[in-house]
């Protein structure tokens, strides 16, 4: 063993100016010198820049992992820069990295240029939406699911009054509002991947979508406005009665009633239902 | 438990989501896997169904990589209950993790960062690994990361920090002969006498994996096939120790399940063939501003198995 150099930091202070350091280089250059060696003539800040190197990469690699198509859309380049400004401002406090990405349709919001603008800019609106459905499609894929509901009870939509019964919707079900077509957008910018083909076309027209997964596969299954007032309504009340009615006053549309138990059964099959039951069944 | 309870398992790799399919189409004949802990904890998708199919033809381990052993932060306690919630679903062989921190004030930077070899971290970490090991209610597992600097106020060897650890807490050492080896090219010293001054007895597994040998120093990248100076470490540690489990790693540039198989099977040449010579290259004379800036093509140390994906 050899002999403890005097005037070290303490093992608290040595973490927190390294952590410091790797997180944000340019506070502490220079400051390593007498508390990291050098050997084979790299210096204590050559040493240090590899941890930075590899801690923005590590995380830029994980950014990039959650929203291709967004790099698709835009550039890689484009992407780099606002992720690493992210990650800057976003450093992770989490002991795994489902959340890393999280705030980011946030941030973009934050930072759109014409923010203070009377009249928005369709680009960071679709931006934005692209970057939501993205990080949807991430929480859709890894939350808790419908794939161990039981099938049976979905027959009580056909068999039962709609106001008798309660519906527990899936929760990882996402329910997205585009201005955009954005899932037409999608197949064509992924098709174009293959065929070469020119530039996809961005239609600006409200898109209701539900982001939904069946069976572990993820999908998009879009709806008609009425069925995602419905769904966002059933996010938070269980009761199809209170439900309906609320959607019925919206819409004044008595057909609604009609289609209702045609629709859930369709959402059921596709994931977004975790459970039917009586209201009486509590 | 104690760490002289735990089995051999034999010849495993590290679980990725790209062999997911193949493996539950095949069942390869490999003995055991290990996987990332952090991957599942939060997962209710189609990786911790796939992960829980897998586990019903094979033994596993849950590696971590958020303890951090060594941070002044507190220990997180929603952390150790998640770990210990999904090992009562996977119910590995044993929950092992990294003889570094990772972050304070609650951030984690997501590496595997060094600490000072000194008496102030050897007691801070044993206490620590005692409150893990009474929560988990089993024998912590501990691994020698790779590093890229050493500290000045470091007292004591790597080796002697990892034994005493060992020796102090019950715990059980994860030896990782590539990061022995990087280490040993990044600080200069010998990793035969690494592995040789390790109390083998202590050792409950091997790690393996692939390194970038960027002349002056090594990164850790996890990203190739086992270099032949840690096939050649591996070797004498194997005779060292008798023989443990041994896992092979890799988590970059991965490829196809069956020529990450074979290159695990080399393992088993080498515990049967004759003890090669080793003859490891000697570091190159020192010089000066080698370390590249930073570019998008630099090797990643500690690379993330960052798990997106669904069901083929
Ligand atoms: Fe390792």
């Amino acid at each position: 063993m050899k002999t403890t150099q005097p005037s070290m930091p303490t093992l608290e202070e040595l973490q927190h100016l390294m952590q410091t350091a790797i997180q944000h280089p340019q506070r502490v250059r220079g400051t390593f010198h007498n508390i990291i060696n050098t050997s084979y003539g790299i210096g204590a800040d050559q040493r240090l820049a590899i941890y930075q190197r590899g801690y923005i990469l590590r995380l830029l690699e994980c950014m990039r992992a959650e929203y291709p198509q967004l790099i698709k859309a835009f550039s890689a380049d484009w992407f780099d820069t606002m992720a690493q400004h992210y990650l800057a401002s976003h450093p992770s406090s989490s002991t795994n990295l489902n959340d890393l990405g999280a705030r980011f349709p946030d941030f973009l919001q934050q930072d759109r240029p014409d923010k203070q603008e009377s009249v928005q800019d369709d680009a960071f609106d679709f931006l934005i939406s692209l970057a939501t459905l993205e990080r949807f499609r991430t929480e859709t894929s890894r939350g808790k699911g419908s794939e161990n509901a039981d099938f049976n009870q979905f027959s009580l939509l056909e068999t039962q009054p709609l106001d008798s019964l309660k519906i527990e919707l899936a929760p990882n079900l996402r329910l997205l509002k585009s201005p955009f077509q954005l899932v037409d957008y999608l197949t064509q910018l992924n098709q174009s991947d293959n065929a070469n083909n020119s530039s996809p076309e961005l239609i600006k027209q409200t898109q209701h979508i539900a982001i939904c997964r069946e069976n572990y596969r993820t999908q998009y299954f879009i709806v008609k406005p009425w069925q995602f007032d419905l769904l966002v309504l059933l996010q938070h009340n269980t009761n199809l009665n209170d439900v309906l009615q609320q959607i019925n006053q919206q819409y004044a549309d008595s057909a609604i009633y009609g289609f209702a138990p045609f629709f859930l059964l369709q959402a059921a099959s596709k994931g977004c239902i975790r459970g039917v039951c009586l209201v009486t069944n509590k | 438990m104690t760490i002289f309870n735990l089995p051999n398992l034999g010849l495993g790799v590290g679980l990725r989501h790209q062999h997911f399919d193949y493996i539950l189409q095949h069942k390869p004949k490999v003995d055991w896997f290990e996987i990332i802990s952090e991957n599942f904890i939060a997962d209710h998708g189609w990786c911790k169904h796939a992960l829980m199919q897998i586990r019903q033809d094979y033994p596993m381990v849950m590696h971590g990589v958020s303890l951090s052993i060594g941070s002044t932060d507190p220990l997180d306690k929603e952390y150790l209950s998640a770990l210990k919630k999904l090992s009562l679903e996977v119910q590995p062989a044993w929950i092992s993790d990294h003889l570094c921190w990772t972050g304070v004030q609650h951030l984690n930077t997501h590496d595997l960062l060094p600490v000072p070899l000194t008496e102030e971290s050897l007691n801070h970490i044993c206490q620590r690994i005692h409150q893990v090991q009474d929560y988990l209610q089993r024998p912590l597992i501990l691994e020698n990361p790779s590093t890229y600097l050493s500290f000045a106020a470091s007292t004591i060897d790597e080796w002697d920090f990892l034994n005493l650890m060992a020796e102090r807490t019950g715990c059980g050492l994860l030896i990782d002969v590539n990061n022995i080896y990087v280490s040993a090219r990044n600080h200069g010293f010998d990793p035969l006498e690494y592995i040789k001054k390790l109390h083998h007895q202590a050792i409950v597994q091997i790690h393996l994996s692939g390194h970038t040998d960027l002349g002056d120093h090594c990164i850790d990248t996890h990203d190739q096939a086992v270099s032949e100076s840690v096939w050649q470490l591996y070797a004498r540690l194997k005779r060292y120790t008798g023989g443990v489990s041994t896992l092979l790693e890799w988590d970059a540039n991965i490829p196809d399940f069956p020529v990450l198989h074979q290159e695990l099977l080399k393992a088993e040449t080498v515990i049967e063939g004759p003890m090669p010579e080793l003859t490891l290259e000697s570091a190159p004379e020192p010089e000066p501003d080698l370390v590249a800036p930073t570019t998008q093509a630099s090797p990643v140390s500690n690379p993330i198995h960052f798990v997106v994906g669904d069901a083929q």
